[in-house]
């Protein structure tokens, strides 16, 4: 039988590729990319987290299922938000892009 | 080990395997790419995992539209097609010390709790279904809600008018002139 842990130690090794892809890229596009894996990554923890024998809930599915939808939405607003920079800024180099420093 | 742990743990491996790829290649397009395939076999090993439900929304959500959308992103924002510009950091091995020490540390505090190493009890999708309808009833109608609206500020962020045309030229020629 597949262990709960089994879950748990792939979600944690897709968060950790997701946080050196975050850290590590320079293009806003591939940092959205490493965002939504990391995105993944919570998803399976949740669902993982429902199939442990003793606190058995169909909730965590559920709430994992919404947390699809909710991210779908987001990733449309950021790819956007991303299309309308590239137009006004000539790059997507997230190290060119710093409007909110100062 | 039965059968079904041993592709589990297959699927995993590949998965990461493929993840790692995502993040360390210096393609733009090969990247998307693995990401799609990373997504589709994360799909597969929930469905392996008894997770049905989740396995087929992961593969038609994310493995089909969400990489459809990042695809048309990236084919509307031409930068270092084929240039080989260069997509990482100098900060490699820093980002890649943070991500190790994350994993330690995640891996370390999952193990310890033991309940995690029962075996899974994947809730069916008749119980998920009841739940869903039920308790969640609320949330997941004001999910399409949520939907629309993002889907009503994309359009609105990412039209383009004459103004802005305008707006684009002068903001270019003042960046023109501050930038020699």
């Amino acid at each position: 039988m597949i262990h709960v842990s089994d879950l748990l130690i792939l979600s944690a090794a897709l968060f950790a590729v997701g946080i050196y892809g975050v850290l590590a890229r320079r293009n806003a596009i591939l940092v959205l990319v490493s965002i939504e894996l990391m995105l993944s990554a919570v998803n399976l923890n949740l669902v993982a987290a429902s199939m442990i024998p003793d606190v058995r809930a169909a909730a965590g599915q559920a709430i994992a299922l919404i947390a699809v939808g909710v991210g779908a939405a987001e990733i449309g607003v950021c790819l956007a938000i991303a299309v309308s920079l590239f137009r006004r800024r000539r790059t997507l180099n997230i190290d060119a892009i710093d409007l909110l420093k100062w | 080990m039965s059968l079904a742990r041993a592709l589990f743990i297959l699927l995993g491996v590949a998965t990461v395997v493929l993840a790692a790829g995502m993040v360390t290649t210096q393609r733009l397009v090969r990247s998307l790419l693995l990401h799609i395939v990373t997504l589709f076999l994360l799909g597969l090993a929930y469905l392996v995992a008894g997770a049905h439900l989740m396995g087929a929304v992961q593969i038609i959500v994310y493995a089909g539209s969400i990489t459809v959308l990042l695809v048309f992103a990236l084919m509307l924002t031409p930068v270092g097609h084929g240039a080989r510009e260069a997509l990482d950091h100098q900060s490699r091995l820093r980002a890649a010390l943070a991500a190790a020490a994350v994993l330690g540390v995640t891996v370390y505090a999952l193990l310890s709790v033991a309940s995690t190493r029962a075996p899974i009890d994947p809730a069916s999708v008749e119980e998920m279904a009841a739940e869903l309808f039920t308790t969640y009833a609320y949330p997941f109608e004001l999910l399409s809600l949520v939907l629309i609206a993002a889907l009503v500020g994309v359009a609105v962020i990412a039209r383009r008018t004459t103004e802005q045309d305008a707006e684009d030229e002068a903001l270019g020629a003042a960046e023109a002139v501050e930038t020699p």
